[in-house]
């Protein structure tokens, strides 16, 4: 309980979060501007903890689902933009304006974020080739 | 939350939604909430919502999804009018307010309410399912996904417009004769089951069409148009109406629907005399049976008020009835040439 009883609205959380990764995850990264999108991040998840729910009733309450769909949503953000942090290369769109080249010797795998109380932890997982060979992207 | 400073700006302004409320958990009867927000020009009502409900209170309810006129979610009335609040111009519905400044947003007619904004789908999916609204291939399964099954363009023409139903309720909501009997089809429906039933790859055109002429079915339309008027597709519902009552008559007949008898003993009537034959219009319409059984108490009260209508008898010709007799000839003939030239 917060004494002064201030609490965060739904609308404003979401907005923020919607600004901040457009701004610095977006399609052209770079390390300090993934690294001020993860601590805003960060800060949202704090704040979310005083969001409030307007709408009380068990009957189709939209409120509730939209407070429980920006929950996961600032999940999701903060695993991508940890993985795209530690992804030190550019990939598809994955555009990093401080590393421009693909790099197939270390990245050449999957990215598996797992949250943990709060944190993220990053995994990975080798690529099941076969059907294409790894060739240089010249268009 | 951004409070307007200046209020000389073009193209934008205060404006009041006032919103139907309702939460059958709490409240005995609906009540109108007033929200009063800045909004500039080039805004739907939609975002006006969303905007109360991010920004003022966020307890409103309303179904929303795609927010471009693609989903069919948002179908509202606005002003009255059933529409889209995703497709609708704050700016356009202003322009035709009666109460200046304030648009009036309320739940769709004709299902039942659940909350709020939000009304109960299910009555018009059950129908769906009651009209075989889907196409059931006449493909043996055998071949299904080895070969395309392809129509000609000029057959698709015939159902292009019907295929642009999103399945709003904004027609459904409208609609005159589902406020008096909610079990009536629903312009939905039949255009549905029009677009189905023109399909030459459709095999259920007989048990379709044999539910649609049945009580509550294709006759009971009334023509006010107000289906199509509404429709956000501008799809022609009434000519979807209209092919499935001609289909009917032609590939069933006019025994077994007493909508076509009705419309035959009108045509007989007004050829003939050039006005009705009110007394017996019953009879030549259900029969004597259904007659006997559903209007002889009101006949009865009819004789004791001396308010029956003339035996037919005495139902004089219409005035100028020769010169009609000619138009009417002349009127049949196109309308004959006029089905020869479609069926080409």
């Amino acid at each position: 309980m917060h004494a002064s009883g201030h609490y965060e609205r739904y609308g404003e959380l979401r907005e923020e979060l919607g600004q901040t990764l457009a701004l610095n995850v977006g399609i052209f990264r770079e390390s300090s501007l993934l690294q001020k999108g993860i601590e805003d991040i960060a800060e949202l998840k704090e704040r979310f903890k005083k969001v409030r729910i307007f709408d009380t009733s068990d009957v189709f309450n939209t409120n509730l689902m939209q407070v429980l769909e920006l929950k996961n949503m600032l999940d999701l953000a903060q695993t991508v933009a940890a993985g795209a942090n530690a992804r030190q290369e550019s990939r598809g769109s994955h555009t990093r304006v401080d590393f421009p080249v693909r790099d197939d010797a270390n990245w050449h795998k999957h990215t598996l974020a797992t949250l943990v109380e709060g944190n993220v932890t990053l995994g990975e997982k080798p690529v099941t080739m076969g059907r294409y060979e790894l060739q240089e992207r010249t268009y | 939350m951004t409070v307007p400073t200046d209020q000389h700006k073009e193209g934008k302004k205060d404006v009041t939604f006032r919103v139907f409320r309702f939460n059958p958990q709490v409240d005995s009867k609906p009540y109108f909430d007033d929200y009063t927000i800045p909004v500039e020009r080039g805004i739907t009502v939609l975002r006006s919502l969303n905007y109360i409900k991010e920004h003022i209170d966020g307890s409103i309810s309303f179904r929303a999804f795609c927010q471009a006129g693609i989903c069919g979610s948002c179908g509202m009335r606005v002003n009255g009018l059933s529409q889209l609040a995703c497709t609708t111009q704050v700016w356009d519905v202003l322009a035709k307010s009666r109460e200046p400044g304030i648009i009036k947003v309320e739940p769709l007619r004709n299902l039942p309410l659940i909350k709020d904004l939000i009304v109960d789908m299910d009555p018009l999916i059950d129908k769906m399912k009651n009209y075989s609204n889907w196409v059931d291939s006449t493909m043996p399964e055998i071949q299904m996904g080895k070969k395309e099954f392809l129509i000609s363009e000029e057959e698709f023409l015939r159902y292009d417009k019907a295929t642009d139903c999103i399945l709003c309720a904004s027609c459904v909501s409208e609609c005159s004769i589902l406020r008096a009997n909610r079990e009536y089809v629903s312009p939905a429906v039949l255009l549905k089951s029009y677009r189905m039933n023109v399909d030459s790859r459709d095999s259920l055109h007989e048990q379709r069409l044999a539910e649609l002429v049945k009580d509550h079915g294709v006759w009971d339309c009334t023509h006010c148009y107000r289906c199509q008027e509404s429709c956000v597709k501008s799809i022609p519902i009434m000519d979807a109406i209209h092919g499935i009552r001609e289909d009917a008559i032609e590939s069933r007949g006019m025994k077994d629907t007493s909508g076509s008898k009705h419309a035959e003993a009108f045509m007989s009537d007004i050829e003939k005399k050039g006005k009705l034959v009110e007394a017996t219009l019953p009879i030549r319409t259900n029969g004597v049976v259904w007659t006997l059984q559903n209007l002889l108490p009101m006949a009865m009260k009819m004789i004791m008020k001396r308010r029956t209508p003339p035996p037919p008898p005495l139902v004089k010709s219409a005035k100028g009835i020769k010169i009609f007799r000619v138009m009417f000839k002349e009127m049949t003939e196109h309308v004959r040439q006029d089905h020869k030239s479609h069926k080409k």
